[in-house]
């Protein structure tokens, strides 16, 4: 093993060399117990560097410096907040329901680590490899609506049940685009293993599954998906503070609110994960001379590129209304994705070339229909009526 | 019977048992979804990963949410905690039901033969496209409910479309 293959691999030798220490009849379980463990920690300290990233970035697109106090820069303000919400008051409604209201941050965190699993971090780093990753990944983000249903109903307040409720609405329409998105890169690598996908698109960046016609499309659309299953700007009506405190978030305080926060940038994390293993190559370097570079640094770096794209957005794009939310969801994301899978159809059967002008034909006149179909759609004429603001 | 086994049924039937016994139905509803979710586990300890994780996508993902939605979409949260009544009017139909129910898993258990322990196949996920999509037969019924799907989309996509009248009203 030459040096940079050791450096590759470090993560793997570490875990082997802590793993020889336990008699062999306990290693598995002792090898399980470290991936979960570095999962944990690697991404759960990934989430406080993200808020700090967050906070200053904003800061900055507004016109602030953002926190600058605690440590250089405000470097250690995510420590500061992390003891902050530990020792904070931690306030249950006198009416809620205890036990949901209990449970619902537990049932939140658990899938939200879980989907960590089958993402491939670095060349053979992967905490459980399976056949069908990538329909695990969706199955088990499926089972967060129910946790977040359980804060919204068990806090006893109108306004977190309403939050709670758009976040499920929510949550199931942009689901459907994204795994028809997904779907097209399942069809071309003929394999649900995230391992396969990634090594599908080993060359070079020419060969990422999103320089194809299909595969840019599907990228836009699994990203805009990925903003809304995330509830982050612009699509964070669950949250809109200024309408609805914060949704299923307003009677958390202390350690469960910070258990919701650390889900939802998990998610948006395991999101960004999952969008770079299907269509950005994973953690393959884009040209191969840049192959001295350890895997897993160029998956962190795409992830980051990934958490800056979404803090870049949520200081510039305003919040959608309800009902543009659902029309760009089923009628335009829908049609696109679905065009789409019988694109990357043609793709696979015609071996390249000649399906480039008909998916560019195509995917134009759809998008540009559908997007004046959308505008169209907007309510026209006569002055607006606000019915209970008068 | 191994030790998962037995902790995996004892959940199943514990939140089955709470999802038909419990008073308040949004508790119910929740019970049945962790009844749901402990099925999907025994597919996966079973290796049936390709059934546990469609059971976990439609049954947790899809089923339990639209049991919730209906709760509370149907009566006030308020009156959710006394709301299931004390008499049992419904009890003979109910019996009714269980013992048709039962006498048809019973009649079909009788003539059932067992089939000689063996090793349980590897069926790889191709393996399950190709049986899907190779036989005529199955790929007749695959279209069949593609289309069938398709036909319910476009239905709610109908259903959820604004009537012409409220459109000109000024975004009712």
């Amino acid at each position: 093993m030459t040096l940079v293959e050791r450096i590759d691999q470090a993560p793997l030798l570490l875990q082997r060399w802590a793993v020889s220490f336990f008699p062999a009849l306990l290693q598995p379980w002792v090898a399980m117990l470290i991936s979960a463990a570095a999962i944990i920690g690697v991404f759960a300290s990934l989430f406080a560097l993200s808020t700090l990233a967050e906070r200053k970035g904003l800061g900055r697109i507004q016109n602030r410096p953002g926190p600058n106090r605690v440590g250089p820069f405000g470097m250690l303000q995510p420590l500061a907040d992390g003891i902050k919400m530990l020792i904070k008051e931690d306030i249950v409604p006198l009416r809620a329901d205890k036990v949901l209201h209990f449970l619902a941050p537990i049932a939140l965190i658990v899938p939200s680590l879980l989907v960590y699993s089958v993402l491939p971090i670095g060349r053979n780093l992967i905490a459980m490899q399976c056949q069908l990753g990538v329909l695990l990944f969706f199955a088990i983000g499926a089972s967060t609506e129910l946790s977040i249903f359980m804060a919204g109903w068990g806090s006893h307040n109108k306004y977190s049940l309403l939050g709670s409720i758009r976040a499920i609405a929510q949550m199931i329409s942009y689901e459907l685009p994204m795994v028809l998105a997904a779907v097209t890169v399942i069809l071309a690598t003929s394999s649900l293993d995230t391992v396969n996908i990634v090594e599908a698109q080993a060359g070079g960046f020419w060969a990422w599954h999103a320089f194809t016609p299909w595969g840019a499309i599907a990228l836009l659309t699994f990203f805009i998906c990925a903003l809304a299953e995330s509830n982050r700007a612009p699509f964070d009506l669950p949250e809109a503070e200024s309408e609805l405190i914060a949704g299923h978030l307003t009677e958390y305080s202390g350690f469960k609110y910070a258990l919701f926060f650390m889900a939802e940038y998990l998610g948006m994390m395991a999101i960004s994960g999952m969008a770079i293993t299907l269509f950005l190559g994973g953690w393959q370097a884009p040209l191969p001379i840049l192959n001295f570079i350890p895997s897993w640094m160029w998956f962190f770096g795409k992830l980051a590129c990934f958490v800056v794209l979404f803090i870049w957005i949520r200081g510039t794009l305003p919040r959608l209304r309800a009902d543009q939310l659902m029309n760009l969801a089923w009628k335009f994301l829908l049609p696109i994705a679905l065009l789409n899978i019988g694109l990357a159809g043609l793709w696979v059967k015609s071996s390249g070339w000649i399906a480039w002008p008909i998916s560019v034909i195509l995917l134009g006149l759809a998008i540009v229909g559908l997007g004046r179909l959308l505008r169209g759609s907007r309510p026209r004429g006569g002055k607006r009526i606000y019915r209970y603001a008068d | 019977m191994s030790i998962p086994f037995l902790i995996i049924a004892a959940v199943i039937l514990a939140s089955a048992w709470a999802a038909v016994s419990l008073r308040n139905l949004v508790h119910c509803g929740l019970c049945a979804a962790l009844s749901f979710l402990a099925t999907g586990t025994l597919y996966l300890y079973l290796n049936a990963e390709f059934l546990g994780l469609v059971q976990l996508m439609v049954y947790v993902g899809a089923v339990a949410v639209l049991i919730l939605f209906t709760v509370l979409l149907t009566r006030p949260a308020t009156e959710a905690a006394d709301a299931v009544p004390t008499k049992r009017p419904a009890f003979w139909k109910g019996a009714l039901i269980a013992i048709t129910v039962g006498g048809a898993v019973a009649s079909c258990l009788a003539v059932y033969a067992a089939p000689k322990a063996s090793t349980a196949p590897e069926l790889s996920i191709q393996e399950i496209g190709r049986l899907l999509t190779a036989s005529q037969q199955n790929v007749l019924a695959l279209i069949i409910v593609a289309l069938l799907m398709t036909t319910a989309l476009i239905g709610a996509l109908l259903l959820a479309a604004p009537a012409e009248e409220d459109t000109k009203g000024g975004g009712a």
